[in-house]
């Protein structure tokens, strides 16, 4: 086999695709010519930086609820596409609508939008946990993760708490919540990872009604899919913390998040 | 490469959309690197997804669905970006490129020490659009016929316009990583 065809076979030695004697002859190969061997490596490790790091860009649950609800529903309820832009604020429309008619007080309880949020943030969370998100930024020192941000958004998240000893910052990136770019940190609480994801409130689908379900502190958590959940609101911004972390623990960053402010 | 469904009625039911929309993630990984932008992504997986399901009875139940939806996904891409007059221009073709001595030359060495996911994706952008496709149905595990059937070309093309493709991207990553080195990051 010469340098050329052992070069081009790779991606298919790589993926078992070879026959055993055009294997094994591209294996003598490559122990008898040393660039052909350098070229190996070469290819190795793009395959694994591919493989590790490269963004999968998942699809967001926004796009999923679409697309189950168009192509998935019974015919009789299957419609034209719509302006993408009037789905999400008909969808959630629709949501409150139902759960009023229901008899849900959205002032008094914590009913479908912070369920909504909770979903979303707890999509976003495990995206982050799949590696289908990898942390655009890894640092632990904020003053590299905040800046990072500069340009991406077009807010700046006011993050002062630097991470500790108990609650270590491990970077940050850019998620889509709700169709909207966010900042996202994400601490570490011994093994667990904890995402911190700070919005602008007046993207949040339903505003009024979700603004009204937002506390001023964090002080009350939620569960949602067997996560915990921690919401609160301070200025023109929306704070949500998830993990699969106790709430009392995540109750605990919150405070340390807030009162660093 | 993709039949007829022996079955038109089957086109329709829940099962095989069901099926198809279990991609969802993969081809709106696909789009978003044919894009570069989530919501246009968005618009072409669903707009791939519509065509898919009226086109369905071309779909032949024992061959590879995802590689249908991605050929499918492609097709729109491209003819969005013919019906766009005042779009970017089409990015040089992996096919225009003189590759010659590529597969022969001594390599110069890559070992991703210091490369960021968002320097890889960066990078990937800066990809002609084909040499990005090639790389992404590699990684997606289509055979070389089923990525042949994507890109519109000969099944017999794809080992070296994959070799091209990653050859490319390495020397795009090998600006990233010494400018990091250097600075301690």
């Amino acid at each position: 086999m010469d340098c050329r065809t052992t070069r081009l076979l790779f991606s298919d030695a790589q993926n078992g695709r070879l026959a055993p004697d055009d294997l094994k002859q591209r294996q003598l190969h490559l122990r008898a010519c040393d660039p052909c061997s350098q070229a190996e490596q070469s290819e190795s490790a793009l395959t694994r930086v591919l493989r590790d790091r490269l963004p999968g860009h998942p699809a967001f649950a926004a796009l999923r609820n679409r697309l189950e609800a168009r192509w998935l529903a019974s015919p009789r309820r299957a419609s034209l596409p719509r302006p993408r832009s009037l789905l999400l604020p008909i969808g959630v429309a629709a949501a409150l609508v139902l759960a009023m008619a229901l008899g849900f007080s959205m002032g008094k309880r914590r009913g479908d939008p912070m369920a909504l949020l909770g979903t979303e943030a707890v999509n976003d969370h495990l995206r982050m946990l799949e590696g289908e998100t990898p942390l655009q930024v890894l640092a632990s020192d904020l003053h590299q993760v905040k800046p990072w941000f500069a340009g991406k958004l077009d807010f700046a998240p006011p993050i002062t708490f630097k991470g500790d000893d108990d609650y270590p910052l491990l970077g940050g990136q850019v998620a889509r919540f709700l169709e909207r770019r966010v900042a996202c940190f994400v601490f570490a609480r011994r093994l667990h990872k904890i995402s911190l994801f700070v919005v602008p409130k007046q993207d949040l689908a339903g505003p009024r009604e979700i603004a009204a379900s937002f506390a001023t502190t964090p002080e009350q958590s939620f569960a949602s899919r067997g996560f915990s959940v921690v919401s609160w609101e301070k200025g023109e911004l929306a704070y949500l913390l998830v993990s699969d972390v106790n709430s009392a623990e995540l109750l605990e960053l919150g405070r340390r998040v807030e009162s660093s402010h | 490469m993709w039949g007829r469904r022996k079955d038109p009625e089957d086109a329709t039911d829940a099962p095989f959309r069901r099926e198809a929309l279990t991609h969802v993630d993969a081809l709106h990984g696909f789009a978003r690197y044919l894009t570069g932008a989530d919501s246009d992504a968005d618009d072409l997986v669903q707009e791939a997804y519509a065509r898919a399901f009226a086109a369905s009875k071309q779909y032949l139940p024992e061959s590879n669905l995802k590689a249908w939806l991605f050929r499918i996904l492609r097709n729109v891409f491209i003819d969005r970006q013919r019906r766009d007059a005042n779009g970017p221009l089409a990015p040089l073709s992996i096919d225009d490129v003189d590759d010659s001595a590529l597969a022969s030359a001594a390599p110069s060495s890559f070992d991703g020490d210091g490369v960021t996911s968002s320097d890889l994706e960066t990078a990937m952008l800066a990809l002609p659009e084909t040499s990005r496709t090639v790389i992404l149905l590699d990684l997606q595990g289509l055979e070389e016929d089923e990525a042949a059937a994507v890109l519109g070309c000969a099944p017999g093309t794809i080992k070296s316009r994959l070799f091209r493709a990653r050859a490319a991207l390495r020397e795009l990553l090998k600006d990233y990583a010494p400018v990091r080195r250097l600075h301690g990051l």
